[in-house]
Protein backbone atom coordinates (compact mmCIF):
# COMPACT_ATOMS: atom_id res chain seq x y z
CA UNK A 1 0.00 0.00 0.00
CA UNK A 2 1.27 3.22 -0.88
CA UNK A 3 2.01 6.19 1.30
CA UNK A 4 -0.19 8.82 -1.05
CA UNK A 5 -3.34 6.13 -0.90
CA UNK A 6 -2.81 6.25 3.47
CA UNK A 7 -3.02 9.49 3.26
CA UNK A 8 -5.95 9.81 1.27
CA UNK A 9 -7.53 7.01 3.09
CA UNK A 10 -6.96 8.92 6.26
CA UNK A 11 -7.92 11.85 5.25
CA UNK A 12 -11.35 10.41 4.07
CA UNK A 13 -12.24 8.96 7.42
CA UNK A 14 -11.16 12.23 9.28
CA UNK A 15 -13.61 13.86 6.76
CA UNK A 16 -16.37 11.23 7.85
CA UNK A 17 -15.54 11.43 11.36
CA UNK A 18 -16.15 15.38 11.27
CA UNK A 19 -19.30 15.35 9.45
CA UNK A 20 -20.57 12.54 12.01
CA UNK A 21 -19.71 13.74 15.11
CA UNK A 22 -21.79 17.44 14.80
CA UNK A 23 -24.55 14.86 13.23
CA UNK A 24 -24.51 12.44 15.99
CA UNK A 25 -24.60 15.54 18.65
CA UNK A 26 -27.41 16.52 16.71
CA UNK A 27 -30.01 14.06 16.89
CA UNK A 28 -28.70 12.46 19.91
CA UNK A 29 -30.18 15.87 21.76
CA UNK A 30 -33.24 15.99 19.59
CA UNK A 31 -34.09 12.83 20.85
CA UNK A 32 -33.34 13.85 24.70
CA UNK A 33 -35.00 16.85 24.39
CA UNK A 34 -37.53 14.83 23.50
CA UNK A 35 -38.24 16.79 19.62
CA UNK A 36 -38.58 15.49 16.31
CA UNK A 37 -37.25 16.32 13.46
CA UNK A 38 -39.89 16.82 10.27
CA UNK A 39 -39.24 17.19 6.44
CA UNK A 40 -41.22 19.68 4.77
CA UNK A 41 -41.92 17.94 1.06
CA UNK A 42 -44.43 20.51 -0.33
CA UNK A 43 -44.61 23.69 -0.82
CA UNK A 44 -47.72 24.88 1.04
CA UNK A 45 -45.98 27.19 3.44
CA UNK A 46 -42.97 28.64 1.12
CA UNK A 47 -41.56 30.96 1.63
CA UNK A 48 -41.91 30.14 5.18
CA UNK A 49 -40.80 26.57 4.68
CA UNK A 50 -39.85 25.87 1.53
CA UNK A 51 -39.76 22.36 -0.25
CA UNK A 52 -36.94 20.42 1.17
CA UNK A 53 -36.82 21.73 4.97
CA UNK A 54 -36.09 19.74 7.98
CA UNK A 55 -37.82 21.58 10.70
CA UNK A 56 -37.14 20.58 14.67
CA UNK A 57 -40.96 20.76 16.29
CA UNK A 58 -41.95 20.34 19.69
CA UNK A 59 -44.70 19.24 21.54
CA UNK A 60 -47.02 22.16 22.08
CA UNK A 61 -50.01 22.36 24.49
CA UNK A 62 -53.16 23.49 22.25
CA UNK A 63 -53.79 26.20 25.45
CA UNK A 64 -50.35 28.00 23.83
CA UNK A 65 -51.78 28.12 20.43
CA UNK A 66 -51.90 31.43 19.37
CA UNK A 67 -53.54 33.10 15.72
CA UNK A 68 -50.65 33.38 13.69
CA UNK A 69 -48.73 30.21 14.49
CA UNK A 70 -47.45 28.07 12.66
CA UNK A 71 -48.41 24.16 13.98
CA UNK A 72 -47.76 20.92 13.56
CA UNK A 73 -51.09 18.75 12.94
CA UNK A 74 -52.39 15.11 12.01
CA UNK A 75 -54.50 15.80 9.48
CA UNK A 76 -58.44 15.50 10.38
CA UNK A 77 -59.21 13.91 7.32
CA UNK A 78 -56.74 11.35 6.47
CA UNK A 79 -55.16 10.25 10.16
CA UNK A 80 -51.36 9.68 10.82
CA UNK A 81 -50.77 12.51 7.91
CA UNK A 82 -48.80 15.18 9.42
CA UNK A 83 -49.35 18.66 7.93
CA UNK A 84 -47.78 21.98 9.18
CA UNK A 85 -49.70 25.28 8.54
CA UNK A 86 -51.00 28.34 10.25
CA UNK A 87 -53.42 29.06 12.28
CA UNK A 88 -55.75 31.45 11.24
CA UNK A 89 -58.86 31.75 13.33
CA UNK A 90 -60.70 29.53 16.40
CA UNK A 91 -63.18 27.51 14.64
CA UNK A 92 -66.86 27.75 16.70
CA UNK A 93 -68.43 25.02 18.49
CA UNK A 94 -68.07 23.43 21.97
CA UNK A 95 -64.50 21.46 21.03
CA UNK A 96 -61.86 23.33 20.67
CA UNK A 97 -60.45 24.10 17.76
CA UNK A 98 -58.48 26.05 14.93
CA UNK A 99 -58.97 26.90 11.51
CA UNK A 100 -55.70 26.55 9.47
CA UNK A 101 -53.95 27.42 6.33
CA UNK A 102 -51.18 27.03 4.44
CA UNK A 103 -48.88 30.45 3.53
CA UNK A 104 -48.98 29.53 -0.04
CA UNK A 105 -52.57 28.26 -0.57
CA UNK A 106 -55.46 30.30 -1.73
CA UNK A 107 -57.87 28.84 0.70
CA UNK A 108 -58.12 27.90 4.55
CA UNK A 109 -58.23 24.20 4.90
CA UNK A 110 -61.55 22.23 4.26
CA UNK A 111 -61.93 21.00 7.88
CA UNK A 112 -61.23 23.12 11.67
CA UNK A 113 -58.13 21.40 13.42
CA UNK A 114 -59.69 19.49 16.57
CA UNK A 115 -57.13 20.15 19.79
CA UNK A 116 -56.74 17.15 20.22
CA UNK A 117 -54.85 16.55 16.82
CA UNK A 118 -52.41 19.07 17.53
CA UNK A 119 -48.55 17.43 17.57
CA UNK A 120 -46.51 20.38 17.73
CA UNK A 121 -44.73 23.62 16.98
CA UNK A 122 -41.72 24.39 15.21
CA UNK A 123 -38.59 25.23 17.39
CA UNK A 124 -36.35 26.14 14.14
CA UNK A 125 -35.72 25.14 10.55
CA UNK A 126 -33.20 24.00 8.23
CA UNK A 127 -33.50 24.85 4.78
CA UNK A 128 -32.82 21.83 2.21
CA UNK A 129 -31.65 19.32 4.74
CA UNK A 130 -34.82 17.06 5.16
CA UNK A 131 -33.71 15.35 1.93
CA UNK A 132 -30.26 14.75 3.35
CA UNK A 133 -31.42 13.21 6.87
CA UNK A 134 -34.26 11.30 5.69
CA UNK A 135 -32.19 9.89 3.33
CA UNK A 136 -29.89 8.60 6.29
CA UNK A 137 -32.20 7.14 8.14
CA UNK A 138 -32.39 2.98 8.90
CA UNK A 139 -31.18 1.06 6.89
CA UNK A 140 -28.78 3.31 5.00
CA UNK A 141 -27.35 4.61 8.04
CA UNK A 142 -26.58 0.66 9.37
CA UNK A 143 -25.05 0.25 6.20
CA UNK A 144 -23.21 3.24 5.79
CA UNK A 145 -21.85 3.94 9.25
CA UNK A 146 -22.12 0.19 10.79
CA UNK A 147 -21.67 -2.66 8.70
CA UNK A 148 -19.43 -1.11 5.93
CA UNK A 149 -17.07 0.49 8.26
CA UNK A 150 -17.30 -2.75 10.16
CA UNK A 151 -16.45 -5.23 7.72
CA UNK A 152 -13.18 -2.83 6.79
CA UNK A 153 -12.08 -2.86 10.27
CA UNK A 154 -12.40 -6.70 10.27
CA UNK A 155 -10.19 -6.70 6.83
CA UNK A 156 -7.97 -4.32 8.45
CA UNK A 157 -7.39 -6.13 11.79
CA UNK A 158 -7.17 -9.23 9.96
CA UNK A 159 -4.37 -7.90 8.10
CA UNK A 160 -2.44 -6.20 11.03
CA UNK A 161 -2.45 -9.31 12.77
CA UNK A 162 -1.01 -11.44 9.77
CA UNK A 163 1.46 -8.53 9.72
CA UNK A 164 2.32 -8.63 13.37
CA UNK A 165 6.10 -9.77 13.58
CA UNK A 166 5.64 -13.72 15.35
CA UNK A 167 7.40 -13.96 18.85
CA UNK A 168 10.97 -15.04 18.98
CA UNK B 1 -5.57 5.39 12.47
CA UNK B 2 -7.45 4.17 10.25
CA UNK B 3 -8.58 1.24 12.39
CA UNK B 4 -9.42 3.66 15.35
CA UNK B 5 -11.07 6.02 12.67
CA UNK B 6 -12.96 2.74 11.59
CA UNK B 7 -14.49 2.01 15.29
CA UNK B 8 -15.26 6.02 15.98
CA UNK B 9 -17.30 5.74 12.90
CA UNK B 10 -18.76 2.58 13.65
CA UNK B 11 -19.37 3.59 17.03
CA UNK B 12 -21.12 7.17 15.79
CA UNK B 13 -23.31 4.91 12.97
CA UNK B 14 -24.40 3.02 15.74
CA UNK B 15 -25.94 5.79 17.69
CA UNK B 16 -27.62 7.40 14.56
CA UNK B 17 -28.83 4.32 13.50
CA UNK B 18 -30.52 4.02 17.32
CA UNK B 19 -31.69 7.23 17.25
CA UNK B 20 -33.53 7.18 13.74
CA UNK B 21 -35.19 4.12 15.36
CA UNK B 22 -36.88 6.19 18.04
CA UNK B 23 -39.14 7.74 15.78
CA UNK B 24 -37.82 11.26 16.25
CA UNK B 25 -38.28 11.11 12.21
CA UNK B 26 -41.52 12.34 10.56
CA UNK B 27 -42.72 13.59 7.26
CA UNK B 28 -44.69 16.55 6.50
CA UNK B 29 -46.86 16.13 3.11
CA UNK B 30 -48.77 18.52 0.74
CA UNK B 31 -48.85 19.47 -2.24
CA UNK B 32 -45.59 21.97 -4.26
CA UNK B 33 -46.12 23.59 -7.28
CA UNK B 34 -43.51 26.09 -9.15
CA UNK B 35 -44.03 29.17 -11.47
CA UNK B 36 -46.68 31.87 -11.50
CA UNK B 37 -49.95 31.95 -13.67
CA UNK B 38 -53.43 33.40 -13.80
CA UNK B 39 -56.88 31.14 -13.80
CA UNK B 40 -59.82 32.91 -14.43
CA UNK B 41 -62.78 29.85 -14.17
CA UNK B 42 -66.30 29.64 -14.01
CA UNK B 43 -68.73 26.58 -13.76
CA UNK B 44 -71.49 25.38 -14.94
CA UNK B 45 -72.23 21.95 -14.19
CA UNK B 46 -74.80 20.23 -16.65
CA UNK B 47 -76.38 16.70 -15.78
CA UNK B 48 -79.52 15.20 -17.73
CA UNK B 49 -80.89 13.36 -14.55
CA UNK B 50 -78.70 14.89 -11.94
CA UNK B 51 -78.76 17.58 -9.63
CA UNK B 52 -75.89 19.74 -8.42
CA UNK B 53 -75.53 21.59 -5.13
CA UNK B 54 -72.66 22.92 -3.27
CA UNK B 55 -71.65 21.61 -0.26
CA UNK B 56 -71.13 23.33 3.51
CA UNK B 57 -68.29 21.90 5.37
CA UNK B 58 -69.19 21.69 9.02
CA UNK B 59 -66.62 23.39 11.35
CA UNK B 60 -65.72 20.20 12.78
CA UNK B 61 -65.73 16.58 11.15
CA UNK B 62 -68.91 15.27 10.77
CA UNK B 63 -71.90 14.74 8.21
CA UNK B 64 -71.60 17.04 5.20
CA UNK B 65 -74.69 19.56 4.23
CA UNK B 66 -75.99 19.64 0.51
CA UNK B 67 -77.77 23.06 -0.33
CA UNK B 68 -80.62 23.11 -3.20
CA UNK B 69 -79.90 21.09 -5.57
CA UNK B 70 -80.31 22.40 -9.14
CA UNK B 71 -80.07 21.08 -12.55
CA UNK B 72 -77.02 23.97 -12.98
CA UNK B 73 -75.34 25.39 -11.01
CA UNK B 74 -74.26 29.37 -12.58
CA UNK B 75 -72.06 30.84 -9.69
CA UNK B 76 -68.44 31.35 -10.67
CA UNK B 77 -66.35 28.01 -9.13
CA UNK B 78 -62.75 28.65 -9.47
CA UNK B 79 -61.22 32.56 -9.59
CA UNK B 80 -57.93 32.45 -8.08
CA UNK B 81 -54.05 33.33 -9.65
CA UNK B 82 -52.60 30.32 -9.19
CA UNK B 83 -48.48 31.36 -7.75
CA UNK B 84 -46.23 28.23 -6.77
CA UNK B 85 -47.90 26.07 -3.96
CA UNK B 86 -51.44 27.51 -4.80
CA UNK B 87 -54.51 25.37 -4.86
CA UNK B 88 -58.01 26.05 -4.86
CA UNK B 89 -60.88 23.78 -3.09
CA UNK B 90 -64.73 23.50 -4.52
CA UNK B 91 -67.12 21.01 -2.80
CA UNK B 92 -70.13 19.55 -4.05
CA UNK B 93 -73.27 17.26 -3.76
CA UNK B 94 -74.53 15.73 -6.87
CA UNK B 95 -77.71 13.68 -6.66
CA UNK B 96 -79.29 10.77 -9.30
CA UNK B 97 -82.66 12.20 -9.23
CA UNK B 98 -84.07 9.94 -12.40
CA UNK B 99 -85.54 6.33 -11.54
CA UNK B 100 -82.49 4.41 -12.78
CA UNK B 101 -79.11 3.99 -11.80
CA UNK B 102 -76.66 5.85 -13.79
CA UNK B 103 -72.77 6.21 -14.10
CA UNK B 104 -71.42 9.68 -13.13
CA UNK B 105 -68.57 11.34 -15.38
CA UNK B 106 -66.72 13.92 -14.96
CA UNK B 107 -65.55 16.34 -17.69
CA UNK B 108 -64.04 19.93 -18.46
CA UNK B 109 -65.79 21.54 -21.48
CA UNK B 110 -66.11 25.27 -22.87
CA UNK B 111 -62.08 24.63 -22.23
CA UNK B 112 -60.47 28.05 -23.34
CA UNK B 113 -56.77 28.87 -23.16
CA UNK B 114 -55.69 32.35 -23.80
CA UNK B 115 -52.03 33.63 -23.51
CA UNK B 116 -52.33 37.04 -21.84
CA UNK B 117 -48.75 38.32 -21.37
CA UNK B 118 -45.42 36.99 -22.11
CA UNK B 119 -43.62 37.19 -19.43
CA UNK B 120 -40.24 35.37 -17.83
CA UNK B 121 -38.47 32.95 -20.30
CA UNK B 122 -41.90 31.99 -21.78
CA UNK B 123 -40.95 33.02 -25.28
CA UNK B 124 -37.27 31.50 -24.76
CA UNK B 125 -38.81 28.20 -24.01
CA UNK B 126 -40.64 27.85 -27.14
CA UNK B 127 -43.71 28.76 -27.03
CA UNK B 128 -44.49 30.14 -30.36
CA UNK B 129 -48.27 31.81 -29.05
CA UNK B 130 -46.42 33.41 -26.17
CA UNK B 131 -48.78 36.98 -25.05
CA UNK B 132 -50.94 39.11 -27.15
CA UNK B 133 -50.92 40.34 -30.53
CA UNK B 134 -52.76 43.37 -31.48
CA UNK B 135 -54.48 43.69 -27.93
CA UNK B 136 -55.38 40.20 -28.98
CA UNK B 137 -54.59 37.18 -26.90
CA UNK B 138 -53.14 34.01 -28.52
CA UNK B 139 -53.44 30.34 -27.67
CA UNK B 140 -52.43 29.18 -24.27
CA UNK B 141 -50.99 26.59 -23.04
CA UNK B 142 -52.70 26.41 -19.35
CA UNK B 143 -55.30 24.27 -19.37
CA UNK B 144 -52.76 20.92 -20.18
CA UNK B 145 -50.53 21.96 -17.33
CA UNK B 146 -53.86 22.73 -14.77
CA UNK B 147 -54.14 19.64 -12.67
CA UNK B 148 -57.25 18.43 -11.47
CA UNK B 149 -57.70 16.20 -8.44
CA UNK B 150 -61.25 14.48 -7.74
CA UNK B 151 -61.94 13.12 -4.03
CA UNK B 152 -64.76 11.97 -2.71
CA UNK B 153 -66.23 11.93 0.35
CA UNK B 154 -69.00 10.15 2.33
CA UNK B 155 -71.80 12.37 2.81
CA UNK B 156 -73.04 10.82 6.15
CA UNK B 157 -69.96 10.88 7.85
CA UNK B 158 -67.40 13.79 5.86
CA UNK B 159 -64.93 11.11 5.53
CA UNK B 160 -62.81 9.96 2.72
CA UNK B 161 -64.15 6.86 0.77
CA UNK B 162 -60.43 6.71 -0.46
CA UNK B 163 -57.42 8.71 2.19
CA UNK B 164 -54.34 8.67 1.00
CA UNK B 165 -54.13 9.56 -2.76
CA UNK B 166 -56.69 11.42 -4.64
CA UNK B 167 -59.16 9.33 -6.50
CA UNK B 168 -58.70 10.32 -9.72
CA UNK B 169 -56.00 12.69 -10.76
CA UNK B 170 -56.06 14.61 -14.38
CA UNK B 171 -55.32 17.86 -16.42
CA UNK B 172 -57.84 20.08 -17.09
CA UNK B 173 -57.00 19.53 -20.95
CA UNK B 174 -57.62 15.51 -19.85
CA UNK B 175 -61.12 15.82 -18.67
CA UNK B 176 -62.17 17.04 -21.86
CA UNK B 177 -61.05 13.62 -23.63
CA UNK B 178 -61.99 9.96 -24.06
CA UNK B 179 -62.39 7.93 -21.48
CA UNK B 180 -63.97 10.02 -19.49
CA UNK B 181 -63.12 10.11 -15.55
CA UNK B 182 -65.96 8.05 -14.33
CA UNK B 183 -66.81 8.36 -10.85
CA UNK B 184 -69.06 5.82 -9.83
CA UNK B 185 -72.16 4.70 -10.53
CA UNK B 186 -74.84 6.58 -8.42
CA UNK B 187 -77.84 5.07 -7.89
CA UNK B 188 -81.45 6.20 -7.59
CA UNK B 189 -81.81 8.58 -4.82
CA UNK B 190 -78.48 8.76 -3.41
CA UNK B 191 -76.01 11.48 -3.22
CA UNK B 192 -72.11 12.23 -4.21
CA UNK B 193 -70.06 14.71 -2.32
CA UNK B 194 -66.85 15.10 -3.71
CA UNK B 195 -64.47 17.44 -3.82
CA UNK B 196 -62.33 18.93 -6.99
CA UNK B 197 -59.14 20.39 -6.49
CA UNK B 198 -57.34 22.78 -8.85
CA UNK B 199 -53.58 23.48 -9.35
CA UNK B 200 -50.99 24.83 -11.62
CA UNK B 201 -48.94 21.41 -12.67
CA UNK B 202 -46.10 23.74 -13.29
CA UNK B 203 -42.61 22.09 -13.54
CA UNK B 204 -39.78 22.36 -16.79
CA UNK B 205 -40.29 23.50 -19.65
CA UNK B 206 -44.07 23.35 -19.95
CA UNK B 207 -44.62 25.34 -16.56
CA UNK B 208 -42.48 28.00 -18.34
CA UNK B 209 -44.55 28.04 -21.61
CA UNK B 210 -47.92 28.07 -19.48
CA UNK B 211 -47.04 30.98 -17.15
CA UNK B 212 -49.34 34.09 -17.24
CA UNK B 213 -51.95 32.23 -19.23
CA UNK B 214 -55.49 32.15 -18.40
CA UNK B 215 -58.11 29.68 -19.30
CA UNK B 216 -61.63 29.50 -18.81
CA UNK B 217 -63.90 26.32 -18.12
CA UNK B 218 -66.94 24.62 -16.45
CA UNK B 219 -67.26 21.56 -15.36
CA UNK B 220 -69.64 18.94 -16.37
CA UNK B 221 -71.19 15.92 -14.44
CA UNK B 222 -73.18 13.78 -16.41
CA UNK B 223 -75.36 10.58 -15.65
CA UNK B 224 -76.01 7.63 -18.43
CA UNK B 225 -77.83 4.77 -17.85
CA UNK B 226 -75.28 1.63 -18.11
Amino acid sequence: MTVAWRGWRAAALAGLVACLVPLTTFLVSVWLLGWQLQHVQSGSMSPTYPVGSLLVTAQLDPAEVAIGMPIVFEDPRQAGRLVIHRVVGIAPGAELAFITRGDANATNDASAVPARLIRGRVMWHVTSLGPTLDWLQWPRSFVLFVLGPGLALTWLERRHGREAPMPA
Amino acid sequence: MARHSLRVVVVLGMLITLVGGTGIYATISDRALTGPSDVTSDSLARAANLGIAQLQLPPNNGPFTCDRYFDDLTSPLFTFIATPGRQADAYFCVVNSGSRAVDVTLTSTDVTDLDVACTGDEAAFGDTTCGSVGGIPQVGELSPNLTVETDLYQCDTGALLSPGTPDFTSSLAGLGTIPYTTLGTLLPGTQLCLRLRVYWASTGDLGQVSQSDEVTWRFAFDGTVP
